[in-house]
């Protein structure tokens, strides 16, 4: 527990700076330390298991979530500059950057109002992870949709917002059009192919690789070219860049509607050294308003392919359809706040499925409650609930490997945030 | 007394009128007026003035505060021509803007205790904007008048010390086209009697809430 202490100080470090400069360079960021209690049959994915939680029955009870700093820096009255300094475990590189990349804001000289971002940084897709450093107002882990942008999603690249307010318009609604292209997140999608959906609060670092589990999909039924090394889900390999477009409706945070088209426009045939690049593609539908009684709904979801290797014809080699939707229901009770959420995801692959069987049909549940005890320290409580079938019947490579057809995979968590404010 | 002698006690009783109680002055008279949106109800946040009254006095200037990420009041009314005065109460940085024409202006950044005046010389409605912060929204209303107001929450505003005479009366508020605000009709004004009109809009009038994280939070983009 010696790092969350010297993550803490320089955190304070941080803060002590940022007071003397005023508003033009803001830090904002946070530790957070765990209690955990996994009930599952797998191994956790992160140790080369077919867990989908974070932590398996051999972790715990103390665990380290997360520190991080968050960093905005003005530099001129238009240009903002963004850094996410993250340090989630030490299974791979235990201190690195989420985002880090440049805002241009120009003043607007028409009712369309121009927002750009060049640099390393999350597509705006979550609904959920809408505080500093990526993180949730509403609960510990993240939706099935929002864990995997965490783990395989980022741009390196290039984005503009185009926007207006309709004040024409009852409620002043803002039509918002997105668009960007960038390079990287080739491999994105190859966890979800091999690994499945899972759910918890761990980003990946721009610089990271992430272990890939040992499924029967992958050992010992064939070798898998990038299993070895793991995966650096943010790495180029074809050198075609890849875009995303979409289209917002919003009325500030009460409604909210975000249709989103994205293409990794990976070639599934291009390899570099051992790694191969994914051709994926997804759509994406978020909604957020509240209801009566001030009780806010989140919705995303999400269906897109994903494939590796050559083109056999019907299928390449390795290729999979993926879906995940949630709910989440959340309301505030003053320093309080109560939130419940549904899951349901699935990966089907289009591939031999006798052969490869890397099915994963699921859905979770998740119950969470926060409590802001002071402006520095918030309380959480966690209950994951996860039921997956891993195939449709018991002649499949993962029942002649021993384990079990269907899982669940539950998860207590209590947890301490120390937040910098 | 002689009619000489009156006539300079009425101009005494007037000077002293207008020093101590600004906008009561002698001979004007109070115009009520009331706005109710398409459904009925009070519109709070309507514009309203009289464009044929450039009589002196009226209200004083304006000051726009920039409080908890919003322009407080989100509506204001000025005469052409007036500064508006722009103070920021929030602990961060704001950057006003607007892009109406003619009116399009920016201010440089600022935060504490800096005040900053922008003039608006030509009428014409100003859609305020924060360029740090993409949800606030506020207007400015330029007028061609010295007697304007915008209405309460009770969808009601009082104009003083308007002269005898028939006076057109304009309304605006947001939702409304910004070229020219429309005439909602006349008031009457006599010497002896207050005048009131009520009138009906085609929107209902706006009425920004305290801003505060309710069920859902951030996103600000």
């Amino acid at each position: 527990m010696r790092g969350p202490l010297l993550v803490a100080l320089a955190l304070h470090a941080g803060l002590v700076i940022a007071a003397d400069a005023g508003d033009r360079h803001v830090f904002e960021g946070a530790v957070e330390v765990s209690a955990i209690k996994v009930s599952s049959p797998f191994t956790t994915w992160l140790d080369e298991g077919e867990g989908k939680l974070r932590f398996d029955e051999d972790d715990g009870p103390l665990e380290f979530s997360r520190a991080f700093l968050e960093y905005r820096g003005r530099l001129t009255p238009t240009v903002v500059a963004h850094g996410v300094l993250n340090i989630q475990d030490t299974k791979d590189r235990p201190l690195d950057l989420t985002e880090a990349y440049l805002e241009w804001r120009p003043v607007p000289r028409t009712p369309w109002r121009v927002r750009s971002r060049i640099g390393a940084f999350y597509p705006k897709l979550s609904l959920e992870n809408v505080d500093p450093g990526w993180s949730s107002p509403y609960g510990l882990s993240a939706s099935a949709i929002n864990t995997w942008i965490g783990e395989e999603l980022r741009t390196v690249g290039a984005e503009v917002r185009v926007s207006r307010v309709l004040s024409q318009l009852p409620l002043a609604p803002e039509l918002a059009f997105e668009g960007a292209m960038f390079y990287g997140n080739d491999p994105t999608g190859a966890l979800l192919n091999w690994r499945g959906w899972s759910l918890h609060d761990r980003q990946t670092g721009l610089t990271s690789s992430l272990p890939l589990p040992e499924i029967p999909a992958i050992e010992p039924w064939e070798p898998v070219p990038d299993n070895d090394r793991g995966l650096e889900p943010f790495e180029e390999i074809d050198h075609d860049p890849g875009f995303y477009a979409g289209v917002e409706w919003r009325m500030g945070e009460s409604f909210r509607l975000k249709y989103f088209h994205y293409d990794n426009h990976g070639d599934p045939e291009a390899l570099n050294g051992m790694d191969y690049a994914w051709q994926t593609r997804f759509d994406h539908l978020g909604l957020q308003f509240t209801l009566p009684g001030d009780i806010g709904v989140i919705s995303q979801w999400l269906d897109g392919i994903t494939r590796m290797g050559p083109d056999l014809g019907p299928w390449h080699v390795w290729d999979s359809g993926f879906d995940a939707r949630f709910l989440l229901l959340t309301r505030a009770f003053g320093r309080h706040r109560v939130s419940a959420r549904y899951d349901d995801f699935d990966v089907q692959p289009y591939n031999d499925p006798a052969k490869y069987t890397n099915r994963d049909d699921g859905h979770a549940w998740t119950a969470s409650w926060l409590y802001e005890w002071s402006a520095h320290m918030r309380l959480g409580a966690e209950y994951v609930a996860i039921a997956t079938e891993h195939c449709e019947t018991t002649q499949c490579a993962w029942v002649f490997n021993g384990l079990p057809r269907t899982s669940r995979q539950n998860q207590l968590q209590l947890s301490l945030r120390w937040t910098l404010e | 007394m002689g009619a000489g002698r009156w006539v300079v006690f009425r101009m005494l009783v007037a000077a002293l009128a207008g020093a101590t109680a600004p906008g009561i002055a002698w001979g004007g008279q109070q115009v009520s007026l009331a706005a109710t949106g398409p459904d009925g109800r009070p519109a709070a946040g309507v514009v309203v003035y009289l464009p044929d009254v450039r009589a002196p006095g009226g209200p004083p200037p304006v000051v726009v505060d920039q409080r908890d990420e919003a322009f407080v009041p989100a509506i204001s009314v000025v005469q052409a021509g007036s500064d508006v005065q722009f103070t920021n109460s929030d602990p961060t940085s704001h950057h006003v803007y607007s892009f109406s024409r003619p009116n399009a202006f920016a201010l440089p950044l600022y935060k504490g205790s800096d005040r900053l005046v922008q003039r608006f010389a030509r009428p014409g409605v100003v859609v305020l904007g924060c360029n740090i912060h993409d949800s606030m929204l506020g207007y400015v209303v330029v007028v061609e008048s010295t007697r304007f107001g915008v209405t309460g929450p009770d969808g009601r505003v009082t104009l003083a010390d308007v002269p005898a005479g028939r006076h057109v009366v304009r309304a605006w508020a947001p939702g409304l086209d910004r070229g020219s605000p429309p005439e909602v009709g006349a008031v009457e004004v006599s010497s002896s009697a207050p005048a009131s009109l009520s009138f009906r809009l085609d929107v209902a009038g706006y009425a920004p809430g305290p801003k505060k994280r309710g069920a859902l939070a951030g996103g600000d983009y």
